[in-house]
Parts: C-alpha cells; sequence; structure tokens
C-alpha cells in the first residue's frame, strides 16, 4: 500500500509539474518572438556563440556542429584529469588517474552516461568533480535538449533546425542552471554537505580513526539527478549518506530524475505544435513506467534465496538485502528508484540491483533496453520518435496505405534509416555482452557464475549502450578491455541515435506537406497510442528476449 | 604514452560519427 502511495506521489506529482517546465521549456527552446528581456537574452546568447552562432542551420551542419562542441568536451575534461595531480582544488593529494579509466570516464560523463568504473571520493581531485565531471553532466544534458528541440523543428516542417550553438546556451542558461540552483539550494537545506574543505578526520566510539570525505556535494547531485546524468560525487552514489541523507531528499532526487525528460515530451508537442499527438506519447510511456514499477515493486515482495528459510517475520519486508532502509519502504523505494532511474538514462542508484531478486532486476534492463519511457533529457523522446516512425509505418502497411507522420509521408529512406537506429542499441548490447560472456575480458571480473554472472555482464552493456550508468555491480569493472569496450559503446551509441533522428526529421521536412483525410492514420487518440506500445514491446521482445531468458529469467526459475 | 593513445581512441570515434553523418547526408541526396 504504502509503495503505490509512494509511487503515485513521486510520479503522479512529477507528471503534473511536467506541464507547465514543459511550456517553459517551449519558451526557452524555440522562443518567437518574445519581449524585450527575451530579444535581450538572445542577442547575449549570439554575441556569447560569435560567428557559429550567426546562421541557421540544417540536420547536417546541426549534427556536425553538435559532434564538434561534444568533441571538445572530451578533450578539454580529459585533460583536467589526466593533469589533476598538478592542478589545484586537490586538498587531499589525489594522484594520477590510470589511461583507460581516464578515457572510459570521460567517454561516460561526455555521453550523458555516467557509467563510473572509479569511487569519486578514491580517484578524483575536487577540480576534475567540478569542472570536468560536473561541467560536462551540465553540458552534455543541454546537448539532448538541444538535439530534441532541433528535431521538433525539423518535425514541425521547417528547413532550417536553429543553431547548435545557441540552442546549447538556452538549455544550459535558460533551463538546467536555473532549475538546479533552486534544487540545490533545497539539498544543501537537507543536510547535503556543500564545501571545498578537504576530508576530515574522525575517531569513532571504538576508537578507531576514519577519514570522511566530504565535499561540494549538493551541487554535483543536483545536476546529477536533474541532467539524467547518475555519476555520483562518492563511489556508493545515492546509497551514501552524504549523498542521499534522509526520505525527503531521496523523494526530491527521484522527482528530479524523471521531471525533466517529461517535461521533454510537453516541449516536444509545443514545438511541433501538436500536444494531443504529446499526451497519447506520454501515456504510452507512463503505461510502460507504471508496468516496470509494479512488476518491480511485486516481485520485490519476495525476500532473496538466501533468506527464505529465515522466520516468517523476517520475510514479510521483503527482500531487505541491498537496501537502505532510512528511504521508507524497502520494496518501495528501492524498486521504485531502480525503475525511475533506468527508464530515464539516469543511473544513479539507492539500492544494490546486483541483490535484486532475478525478476526485479529484469525491470531495469527492460527499461533501458527500451531506452524511451521518457528516456534521457531530450534523447528520451527522440528514441521514441523512432519507434513512432515504425510505428506508423507499420499501421500503414496494415491498412496498405503510405504511411504518414506528422502531414509528411514516411517512406522507405525515414523507416531504413529508424531500423539502423534500433538495430544499433540491441547490436551493441547483445555482441558486446556475448564477446565478454565467452572470454576472460569478462569472465575473470565476475564474483558470480551461472544466469547471475551472465545478467552482470549483459547489464553493464545494456547500461553503457543506452547510456544510462548504473551498474548491476558484483562486476570488477575497472580494467582494459572494459574500460575500452564500454567507452566505444557508450560514444557510439549515445551519437548515432542522435544523428540518424535528425536526419530523418531534415529528410520529412524537405518533402511537401500531405493533405489530411478520412485515411490519415490519427496520431492522437487511443488506437495511435496502442499501436505504439504493440510496436515498442514487439522490438524490445524480439530483440531481447533471448537474452532475457539466458539471465534474470533462467535466475528466477532456478530458484522456483 | 598510452594516456594519449586514449585521447586519439576518442577523437577517431567522433572523427568516425562526423563521417557517419557525411555518408548519410549523401545518402539522403543520392
Amino acid at each position: 500500500m504504502d509503495a503505490i502511495l509512494l509511487t503515485t506521489l513521486i510520479v503522479g506529482g512529477t507528471a503534473a509539474l511536467s506541464w507547465p517546465l514543459g511550456r517553459y521549456m517551449k519558451w526557452a527552446m524555440d522562443s518567437t518572438g518574445g519581449g524585450p528581456r527575451r530579444q535581450g537574452l538572445e542577442r547575449l546568447f549570439e554575441r556569447v556563440a560569435g560567428p557559429l552562432g550567426r546562421r541557421q542551420q540544417n540536420w547536417k551542419q546541426y549534427a556536425v556542429a553538435l559532434l564538434a562542441f561534444n568533441a571538445i568536451m572530451f578533450v578539454v575534461s580529459f585533460g583536467f584529469m589526466v593533469l589533476q595531480q598538478y592542478l589545484p582544488l586537490n586538498p587531499d593529494a589525489k594522484g594520477a588517474v590510470e589511461g583507460s579509466l581516464i578515457f572510459n570516464t570521460v567517454a561516460s560523463f561526455t555521453s550523458n552516461t555516467n557509467l563510473q568504473h572509479y569511487s569519486g571520493e578514491v580517484a578524483m581531485s575536487y577540480l576534475s568533480q567540478l569542472f570536468s565531471l560536473m561541467w560536462l553532466q551540465f553540458v552534455s544534458a543541454a546537448t539532448g535538449i538541444a538535439a530534441l528541440a532541433a528535431l521538433a523543428r525539423g518535425l514541425a516542417g521547417r528547413k532550417e533546425m536553429g543553431n547548435f550553438f545557441i540552442d546549447l546556451q538556452r538549455a544550459s542558461f535558460l533551463v538546467l542552471l536555473p532549475i538546479a540552483f533552486v534544487v540545490a539550494t533545497l539539498m544543501a537545506l537537507g543536510s547535503m554537505p556543500m564545501t571545498l574543505a578537504g576530508a576530515v578526520p574522525a575517531t569513532t566510539l571504538e576508537g578507531v580513526q576514519q577519514i570522511i570525505a566530504r565535499g561540494p556535494v549538493a551541487a554535483f547531485l543536483t545536476i546529477k539527478q536533474l541532467g539524467t546524468n547518475g555519476g555520483g560525487f562518492f563511489g556508493p552514489n545515492s546509497t551514501h549518506p552524504f549523498e542521499n541523507p534522509t526520505f525527503w531528499t531521496n523523494a526530491l532526487s527521484m522527482i528530479c530524475i524523471i521531471l525533466i525528460p517529461m517535461g521533454s515530451v510537453w516541449m516536444f508537442g509545443r514545438i511541433v505544435g501538436r500536444l494531443r499527438h504529446a499526451a497519447a506519447v506520454f501515456g504510452v510511456m507512463m503505461v510502460l513506467l507504471l508496468g516496470k514499477i509494479g512488476g518491480a515493486v511485486w516481485f520485490e515482495r519476495a525476500p532473496t534465496d538466501a533468506f527464505s528459510q529465515l522466520p516468517a517475520v523476517e520475510q514479510v519486508a521483503g527482500n531487505l538485502e541491498g537496501k537502505e532502509t532510512r528511504f521508507g519502504t524497502p520494496y518501495g523505494s528501492g524498486p521504485l528508484w531502480g525503475v525511475l532511474t533506468t527508464s530515464t538514462s539516469n543511473g544513479s542508484v539507492n539500492s544494490m540491483h546486483d541483490s535484486m531478486n532475478p525478476m526485479t532486476g529484469l525491470m531495469p534492463m527492460i527499461g533501458m533496453w527500451l531506452n524511451a519511457t521518457y528516456g534521457g533529457v531530450g534523447v528520451g523522446m527522440i528514441n521514441m520518435f523512432i519507434y513512432i516512425i515504425l510505428a506508423v509505418f507499420l499501421a500503414g502497411m496494415m491498412v496498405g496505405r503510405t504511411p504518414e507522420y506528422l502531414n509528411r509521408r514516411v517512406e522507405a529512406r525515414e523507416v531504413k534509416l529508424a531500423v539502423l537506429t534500433v538495430f544499433t542499441h540491441g547490436f551493441f548490447i547483445l555482441v558486446g555482452a556475448a564477446v565478454f560472456a565467452v572470454t576472460p575480458w569478462g569472465q575473470a571480473t565476475l564474483n558470480n557464475w551461472g544466469p547471475h554472472g551472465f545478467s552482470e555482464i549483459l547489464y553493464e552493456f545494456t547500461s553503457a549502450s543506452a547510456n544510462n550508468g548504473s551498474g548491476f555491480e558484483g562486476l570488477g569493472d575497472n580494467t582494459v578491455p572494459w574500460n575500452v569496450a564500454t567507452g566505444l559503446v557508450m560514444l557510439l551509441n549515445r551519437y548515432i541515435p542522435i544523428i540518424l533522428p535528425l536526419a530523418i526529421a531534415g529528410s520529412l521536412a524537405a518533402k511537401r506537406p500531405t493533405a489530411q483525410s478520412a485515411g490519415t492514420l490519427s496520431v492522437n487518440g487511443m488506437t495511435f497510442g496502442v499501436m505504439l506500445l504493440a510496436t515498442i514491446l514487439l522490438i524490445g521482445a524480439l530483440t531481447f528476449f533471448p537474452a532475457a531468458a539466458l539471465g534474470p529469467i533462467a535466475e528466477h526459475l532456478l530458484f522456483m | 604514452m598510452l594516456t594519449v593513445l586514449y585521447l586519439v581512441l576518442g577523437l577517431a570515434t567522433f572523427a568516425v560519427l562526423v563521417a557517419l553523418t557525411n555518408a548519410v547526408d549523401r545518402w539522403e541526396r543520392d
């Protein structure tokens, strides 16, 4: 009962907040006209962007600008991390970081993934945390919002998709920074540390000396959640008492995880001028999200196999392994967070996903496989756009009409690009997991064998490819093969699902609008919603069910 | 030295992505 109440308050409350946020995001990202203040802001952004911000870009120019800026982000952050031992803001004298770990970490934060093969409090100076990693958390999230705004402009029929350098500033300074400032203040008031002072020694009741790490946690934590980044200041992420001290910081974190992804759907609907279509898409995402939450909460009500012989009173609490009881009901908060963080490409954790019951652990994997149940900031809606193209195509084929989307004909070229986008996600996950499952690259890093060990490898590649960053854990993943393989997967599958949808939008924008007729498939109502839902489930099941059967499903059946 | 190679690997990945963008653009124009 309390799990239902918590879900209703967090998911329902955030859905309500997302409506005005979507309106604000449309104003911020695609304001047409506006008052003198807004015009002043635009002039400021143009001045900062210089010659790069003066001209409107088509899809290709926009994509190349995005890639070029992200490559610069990669190089700058790489430099900070390589030189951290010589740079200031290093009160605890953190040393050099190993090369493949730097590659993995910078690829991870540039791609908005935040997969962490290191512990922040052990390996990174404050300068690396703030000016390398936290900066990337802002600009990588802003990149996602900018890409969605460009895609929506293309679908609205505009041949020019805007200017990436202007959009990046709009997303950073008008969307992310103001919200982050408010949330960081609330987090600091909620007992989260916010200091540049170094670690402090403490003496325990047993007389043991401990070094307590601290730092500018509130600022880092806020953009980590708002930007669907997920990378923790501390190694244990949001299970750490400084990174998530109370029930209230936990609840606020969950709201932040899904707020901007939800708002992105409404922003998309407003830019394309189809709010009813956005409502249908929002509804489909909500059905999938609630389905996964329901499944996770249900399967987590049983204790783990190891605890099943304990007295009945111990089993009423459900699976307590790997949970923080300060966040409330163990089978509510842990699974709820687990689903939210993996549905939105966030990847922060407040419980140990490796300790979830096998079928509970499947729900986060489904979230990352589909990667569109709100998804990452901006990019979640872009992923959903690919499913929409495929759903519209299938519906058109079923009734024998040329498929149309937003008054533009969807033809072979767009469908091929959409299929390629879906294919790359499955390819990186399944091929990567297969290679590491049969070689020492993966086998030598496992702490569990059998289906659970396979789940750990599958989860790691799933998390990397979905740009999620959460870890199932149980893997010794700070090795050169893991660092290089997941680093490459994160980079490639961050940008391919941005480039190809932008190409589709550019292709559609170049077509002559078609007149709406009685035979046109409406993309607003229940029929479209069911069609879209069925398409997503069909593609997801056909691609990933065999792997799920070898991992979490096999493990579940073994314990029955 | 090895660290520089990792930097090059990252930049090479971005170069591949730019090449992909150009290839898709050319394919669309054909």
